[in-house]
């Protein structure tokens, strides 16, 4: 069948709605029990959570799967509590904050219940030969740029450094914890891993202006 | 101790979990700003301690100290806020990687399943459902499908604009359907709907409609189903909600003739002055259209 007169342009109209909003526009259509808001959601932060939930977990099914539970999670409860949407005109950022720290919590809790050292080097071997680093063609100029600060930032800390808050943050592990598994002293860890933030905390000034606008 | 060890109690200043999203958007916590950070920036050791107690590598006596201190100095509680950011942009500097396509669509079908059971709960099918007993079943699970579909078809539709068609939507309830069952997708200038069935079995029909106008008084949409000899067969009347939206089960007073085929479904108003079958259809002012 063909397209009615009139037909394209609205749909148009709409589409562009909704790829266009804010955070905290989409936000208030979720509230509203809109799910085109959370698919336009996904499209934006989709690759952000399915990124780090592959970092943490290793798997390309269990990051499906969170990623799945994340977004539902985030459907679900802005239904339920409509005060959870803290997004607003003046704090962009706070929801794919919100969204990074559900994903890691819960890849990390999945992470322990499994809690086995075979699935650690099984996840590893699966990051280092995976072969599927490709970019988001939907994501916004403005989570690239994050994207690139964070890197650039990340990029200029001493090796060691990283190691350390990365392994913190991405494994959830105690600072014992990886004092033991690097073989240094705890105080070392801790230095390190307090350098470590101060540092990115210095790099990102900008970024995190922005955020907290 | 890990990040995510905190002992409770230190919510009020630490943004993790799901608290976080509220905590962080609290603004009674942000006095003083970014701009009392560029004039007047804590020194490097207070930075530290700060960074200590995210990371949870403080006593437990250090930290109480912390948060005392916390209460009385909005500056470092938004020095705080900033390191909290800090830490939660760490995953921007991941390298990008992509989740399969399908993840979409398995993400808002069971969003949209969850929206259906809190409409089941909340207001009952219209009969004649019960009517068609054990047989109708199976066709529980396609019912959400089809509304998950209707939700999807805005967003769906960003992809099918870059098509100049609507092939995902088609292909979607292609994807949907199951052995024995077909989904048609109905559009028209204005709404849209898809009407779900059994392929020479005219006996149960499942249409959902979104964005319809409200028909004019006296008058219901129906849903026909036009046959290769010209005539239309009648499968049900039926009413559309405040937004425009129906879910109804239609069952078709009349099976198709020996010897003829279904070539399109129709949905229309004014019917209600029709036979069941009708050759004449000047009276009918068709809204949506789909090929069988």
């Amino acid at each position: 069948m063909g397209e009615q007169p009139g037909t394209p342009s609205r749909w148009r109209e709409r589409v562009r709605d909704w790829s266009s909003r804010a955070d905290w526009e989409l936000m208030e259509a979720l509230k509203a029990g809109q799910p085109a808001a959370l698919a336009a959601l996904y499209d934006r932060y989709a690759g952000l959570v399915y990124g780090l939930a592959f970092k943490i977990l290793g798997h390309v099914a269990e990051a499906e799967d969170l990623t799945q539970e994340v977004f539902v999670e985030l459907w679900r409860k802005v239904g339920c509590d409509p005060r959870t949407p803290s997004e607003s005109r003046e704090r962009r950022g706070s929801l794919s904050s919100f969204l990074c720290i559900l994903t890691r919590s819960r890849a990390i809790d999945r992470l322990r219940s499994q809690g086995s050292h075979q699935l650690l080097l099984k996840r590893w071997q699966t990051i280092l030969s995976a072969d599927s680093k490709t970019r988001f063609p939907f994501e916004q100029v403005s989570i690239e740029e994050r994207r690139q600060a964070v890197q650039a930032a990340l990029s200029q800390l001493p090796e060691n450094q990283r190691q350390i808050l990365e392994l913190l943050y991405y494994q959830g592990l105690s600072q014992a914890d990886i004092a033991r598994q690097l073989g240094i002293p705890l105080g070392t860890v801790k230095t390190r891993s307090r350098q470590a933030l101060c540092k990115l905390r210095g790099s990102l000034r900008a970024l995190l202006g922005f955020c907290s606008r | 101790m890990a990040m995510s060890d905190r002992v409770s109690g230190t919510e009020s200043f630490r943004v993790s979990g799901t608290e976080s999203f509220r905590v962080g958007g609290t603004e009674s916590f942000r006095v003083g700003g970014t701009e009392s950070l560029s004039t007047s920036p804590p020194l490097t050791e207070e930075r530290e301690e700060l960074a200590g107690y995210l990371l949870g590598d403080l006593s437990p006596e250090q930290a109480s100290a912390l948060e005392a201190r916390l209460t009385q100095d909005p500056r470092l509680v938004a020095e705080l806020q900033a390191m909290q950011e800090t830490l939660e942009l760490l995953p921007y500097g991941l390298p990008g990687v992509l989740p399969p396509a399908s993840l979409r669509d398995k993400v808002m079908a069971e969003v949209g399943a969850m929206g259906l059971r809190e409409q089941e709960m909340a207001v009952p099918l219209h009969s004649p459902l019960p009517a068609f007993g054990v047989g109708w079943r199976w066709l529980g699970g396609l019912v959400a499908a089809i509304l998950v579909l209707l939700s999807l078809d805005n967003w769906r539709l960003r992809q099918a604009l870059q098509l100049a068609q609507l092939e995902p939507v088609r292909a979607l309830s292609h994807l949907l359907q199951q052995p024995g069952s077909r989904l048609v997708h109905l559009q028209g200038e204005v709404g849209t709907a898809n009407v779900l069935f059994r392929p020479g079995d005219w006996q149960e029909v499942i249409l959902a409609a979104r964005d319809l106008p409200q028909p004019v008084a006296g008058e219901r949409y129906s849903l026909w189903l036009k046959l290769d000899n010209g005539e239309f067969l009648h499968c049900g009347d039926f009413q559309v909600d405040a937004q425009g939206s129906a879910l109804v089960a239609l069952r078709p007073s009349r099976t198709l003739p020996a010897g003829t085929r279904a070539q399109e479904l129709l949905v229309a108003t004014g019917s209600r002055q029709l036979p069941a079958r009708a050759t004449r259809t000047e009276s009918l002012k068709p809204l949506l259209t789909g090929k069988v």
